[in-house]
Formats: C-alpha cells, structure tokens, sequence
C-alpha cells in the first residue's frame, strides 16, 4: 500500500532529522534553512506535527538535555521514518523527472512559433 | 529574552490542556525562548496567535483523541451553555411550564461544570456528573409534586448523559492513558440500557401538555444511540457533534411548532434544572458551592483518586435514582425514600473512601455527597440534626487534611474552609431555628445575603484553585460572563449587586492567587 504524499512541513521535518537528532527550535531553523525560509514553523503547528509523527512511528524522543534550567527534548529519525522519507524522495523525483521530460518536449514544440494573448 | 517574557509566553500556553502541558509545556516554553530576539519583551502578535490557536485545536481534539470525544467535547459544552441560556431565559418568563418559579442555583452549577469543561476534559466529567447528582437532587426534592413521567425523564436524561458523555479516556500525549475500566463498553452499554429502557417508558407515557418533556425523552435515546454506534474513527468530532444535537434540535423545533411554547422549546433537552422551584435557598446555593469546590479542589488532589471517584459516584448517583424511583413507586412517600437513598449514598460514598488514595480527596467529595444526601432526607423544610453531624465531621476532616496538600494556594483553603463553615453554619441554623427564620434573617434590602455572599465566595474558591492549576483568567472570564449575562436577564439590580460583588472578588482572589499561590510547575 502506498503512504500518501508528506504534507511540506512534515517533508522538512523528517529531511532536517536525517542527518542527526535535533530539539525544537534546531528544527524550526534546520527547516526554515533546507527550504531556503519559505517554510517557518511555529510551535503550535511543529508540536502536533511532531506528536503524530511520534504516533506514527516515524520519528522517536532521541534524549533530553537540561541547558540553563531549559528543557530540551532531542527528536531523531527511526527506521521507518527513514524508509518513509526515502520513499517519498523516491516519488518526488519520479515526479521531477516525469515533468522535466514533459518541459522537453514543450521546448521542442516551441521552436514553431504559435500565436498567443498579447496581456502581460 | 527576559524572565517577563517566559512568563509571558507560559500565560499563553495556558490556551493548552493542562495534560498536555504536563509534558509539552516546558519544552514550548523553551522553543520560544530560544527563538526569542534578544531583548524581546513580549511574544510578538503572530506567537500568540499560533500558541492560543494551537491550545484550541488540542483541546478540541488532539491526535490522540478518538471521534466521539471530540465530538462530546463539543457537544456538551454547547449543551450547557444552552442549558444556561434556557435558564436564563426563564427568568424573563417569570413563570415557568409549570407555573413554578425557577431555580437559580442549578444555572450556577452547570455554569461552572462548562467552565471545567472547558479547563480540562478530566475536571469537566466530574463536574458532569457533580451537576447531574445536584439536578438529581432537584427530582428528588420534586418528586411529591410533579409527575413520575417527568421523574423517569429526568433519571433517562441522566442516564443518556452518563452513557455518553464520559469521554472513553483521555489519552496523554506520551499514550499513557488516565485509565478508564469502568467506562469501557460494558459501562457504557449499561448506562445506555438504562437511558433507552428509561427514554422508551417516558416516551410512552408522554404527556403532551407538557411538551418539553418530549425533547428531554429523546435526548438520551439519541445521545445513548450515538454513543453505541460510535465506532469508526473516520468521521470528524464536529459530525459527531452535529448527530448528537442535531435530532435535540429538531424535536424542540418540532415541538414550538406544533404547541407554540416557545418557552418549551427554549428549555430543550438539557434544561432538566427548569423544573426545580424553591427560589433563593442558601442551601441550595451552598451545596453548588460545595460541588463546585469539591470538584475544583478535589481535582487537585489527584487525578487518579478523583478519575474512581468520579466513576464511583455516577454509579452512585445511578443507584440512587434507582432507590428514589422503586420506593417511590413501591412506599410513595419521600422520607422513606430519603433512608434508601442516603443509605445508597453512604455506601459508596464509604467504598469509595476505601479505594481512593488521597485522603483529601475523598474528604471533600464526601462532603458533597453528605450535602446532597442531607437534602434527600430533608423531605420537609425543617431538616433534621444527623447529616449535621456527618457534614461536620466530614469538614473538619477536610479542615484537617487539606492545607498540606494545598501547600499551592492558600486562599483556594481558606476560601474553602469558609464555604464550609457557612453552609456547616447555615445547616446548624435550619436545623435548630428552622428554614423561613435562617432565611429572615439573611436578607437585607429585600435581597437574600446569598444572593450575593455566596455566588462570591464560590467565585473566590473557582478562581483560586484555578489560578493555583495556572489559569485564571479564562476561570475568572468565564464564571462571570455567565453569572452576568444570567443575572442581567434576571433582575438588573441584583445583576449590579451580584456581578459587582463577584467581579470584585475575582479580580481580588485571582490577584492574590498569583502572587501567594503559584506552585512549581509539574
């Protein structure tokens, strides 16, 4: 059975905590970095997003560090939040690549001319 | 980052449910912080929508929660709140279906049963069922005066709400569930089995002079079909809320047209408290005090002890209707009832003590049941010493235990051990000078004392228990728009009076609360 597609912010959540384990606001800015500050989490939408991760299995509590009397709780990628992401790369670049040859083949058309609205 | 900030950013996480800030609250707190500009002195506009919104979306259904208590969620305080309204509404009509006048108390109890709805799921079910005990109290009071009929209605009603609006469990975020045994199916079925064969009797022997009896028979056979066939996780809580009321609605609507009673109609399903009478009774103000103190204060003396204790007294509370109902039929007369029933009580209320773990709590949820048992023997007016004894005993036990465990607040104690020695007091006073004396003798400028005194003092305790848990301002909030917008329809000089006494002892309490009675957080 195939998952259906990631929602972005979940996408980015599990892209930034591939490479290692991260705490709340490590995330936010790992997330905001990998897509080039367009997605910017809030807590109210990055903490339910992360307890159904945690439901679903994708994501796990890694450790809990206490830094200057603040609580700091460490997310990681499981295994199957792995294979997850991967499958869902795997998609995306199928889809990357179906449209790409689809754009091929238009810059091929477009070498006849074809006329078009003159409104910018 | 100041420390005015983080105290800023925790009053907004208040908007969250306080299981949930057990253990996500310092993790957000310090999220915040870290992203937080240096200097920064205030959450900015967009943080504190995010934060309030969010605490919304929890509370009305986080992912851990199924359905059907999402849509309980929504149902019952909507149900309330129109319970209110209905109430409130009566007073314009000074008479009501019956010709009785109405009683205001009740309008109290479930105002405050929709505030802890609204706080907590957790607290919210037991003040459900606290308020159904003191609407069964009403029945019980009434029971030599208005019809079985309606009496059966009552206790169907009760029992619908009991079959459903006990959410299954509530799930906390890490899946440790607050455990709920008794309420799993079997529970469950049995309460719905007694609404439907309750429901089925009332709908047959209907009378349709009175129609509002018609919606209040259909209420539970609808809550107790809704929470039977709930078993797909697939539809959202607010469907499910929408098949809850929806069919409620409809009867009542059906109702107005075809007898033209508008008041009926707006005294739908859950208006059970219209029926009552006995207008400005300190007692009956006292003991919405009592269960409103108890619920509160109780709550804080364990979650576990109070989840059996809540379970034990809607069985309680069950069992009892069943005793008044038998022995009503069978001997027809309340004082024998009142034995039956107060022993019931007792009983469990005995049992309980046995299981639960916190002393305090069992104390005071004791108390409450003491108070309502006392009124189930007090058939006449003039009510008799022994559950004076009972209830001083069981207060000065509560006295007693309590202000080690209340170490957080201290005006939530002496707000209680106040409460408790004027409704100790008032019952000594009915006891040995009689009722209509007690009340001569509180009322000045024409306005029973209790008018005022006492919605006051219940307001002091609600809000300092509730700032002593971290919220009261949405306590504080809600307990006065409701008690303002029921008082302004009722009478607008006691409106002035009341809303000015409890606003004043809000803004004092809640002010005090915060600076002497802020626990470390859990």
């Amino acid at each position: 059975m195939a998952s259906p597609p990631l929602q972005e912010p979940t996408f980015f959540i599990l892209a930034a905590l591939a490479a290692e384990p991260l705490h709340g606001y490590g995330l936010i800015q790992a997330v905001a970095e990998l897509s080039d500050r367009r997605v910017h989490l809030r807590a109210g939408t990055l903490y339910p997003a992360l307890d159904r991760l945690t439901q679903e299995g994708l994501i796990a509590v890694a450790r809990e560090e206490i830094v200057e009397s603040r609580l700091r709780r460490f997310y990681e990628l499981t295994d199957d939040g792995e294979a997850r992401l991967a499958a869902e790369v795997e998609r995306l670049s199928e889809n990357v690549a179906a449209a790409k040859r689809r754009l091929a083949e238009r810059s091929r058309a477009a070498v006849r001319p074809e006329p078009r609205g003159a409104e910018a | 980052m100041t420390a005015a900030l983080e105290r800023r950013y925790r009053r907004l996480l208040l908007a969250y449910p306080s299981t949930y800030r057990v253990y996500r609250g310092e993790e957000i707190v310090s999220t915040l912080c870290d992203g937080a500009r240096p200097r920064q002195r205030f959450p900015r506009p967009v943080e504190a929508l995010d934060l309030v919104a969010g605490g919304l979306r929890e509370r009305l259904g986080g992912p851990a929660s199924t359905p059907l208590a999402d849509g309980l969620r929504l149902a019952l305080p909507i149900a309330l709140v129109l319970t209110a309204i209905s109430a409130a509404s009566a007073h314009v009509d000074s008479q009501g279906p019956w010709g009785a006048p109405f009683l205001q108390p009740w309008v109290y109890a479930w105002a405050v049963a929709l505030v802890a709805w609204t706080i907590s799921p957790g607290l919210g079910r037991v003040a459900i069922v606290l308020s159904a005990l003191a609407t069964l109290r009403v029945a019980a009071m009434w029971s030599w005066r208005i019809p079985e009929t309606q009496l059966v209605c009552v206790f169907a009603m009760l029992a619908g709400y009991v079959a459903v609006a006990a959410p299954p469990h509530s799930t906390t975020v890490d899946g440790r569930g607050s455990g709920a045994a008794l309420w799993s199916l079997p529970g469950r079925l049995g309460a719905a089995a007694v609404a439907a064969t309750l429901g089925a009797f009332g709908a047959v022997n209907l009378d349709f002079g009175q129609p509002v009896l018609l919606s209040v028979t259909l209420a539970p056979l609808v809550l107790a079909v809704v929470g039977l066939l709930a078993r797909s996780r697939r539809r959202s809580g607010l469907l499910w809320a929408a098949l809850v009321m929806a069919p409620v609605f409809g009867a009542s609507v059906l109702i107005w047209l075809r007898f033209g009673n508008f008041w009926a109609w707006a005294s739908f399903g859950p208006a059970l408290p219209l029926i009552g009478g006995w207008n400005d009774s300190l007692l009956d103000f006292g003991l919405a005090l009592t269960l409103t103190a108890a619920v509160l204060i109780a709550h804080r003396s364990g979650r576990r002890g109070l989840a059996v204790a809540s379970r034990m007294l809607t069985f309680a509370s069950l069992v009892a209707m069943a005793c008044v109902l038998i022995a009503f039929e069978i001997i027809g007369g309340l004082p024998a009832i009142a034995v039956v029933a107060g022993a019931a009580a007792l009983a469990i209320a005995g049992v309980a003590a046995m299981v639960l773990p916190r002393p305090v709590s069992w104390a005071l949820l004791g108390l409450g049941a003491a108070a309502v048992l006392s009124d189930f023997a007090g058939a006449e007016r003039e009510r008799s010493p022994w559950p004076l004894v009972v209830l001083a005993a069981l207060a000065l036990l509560a006295a007693l235990q309590a202000p080690a465990r209340w170490a957080g607040s201290r005006l939530a104690m002496l707000g209680w051990i106040g409460a408790t020695l004027l409704i100790v007091g008032g019952y000594a006073f009915v006891a040995t000078r009689g009722y209509h004396n007690f009340l001569a003798s509180l009322t000045v400028w024409e306005t029973p004392i209790s008018l005022v005194a006492l919605p006051a003092c219940a307001l002091a305790v609600v809000a300092a228990a509730a700032s002593a848990r971290r919220e009261p301002v949405l306590a504080s909030f809600t307990v006065f728009v409701g008690l303002a917008c029921v008082m302004a329809l009722a009478a607008p000089m006691r409106a002035v009076a009341v809303i000015g006494g409890v606003s004043a002892a809000g803004a004092v309490s809640t002010a005090l609360a915060a600076r002497h009675g802020r626990p470390a957080p859990s």
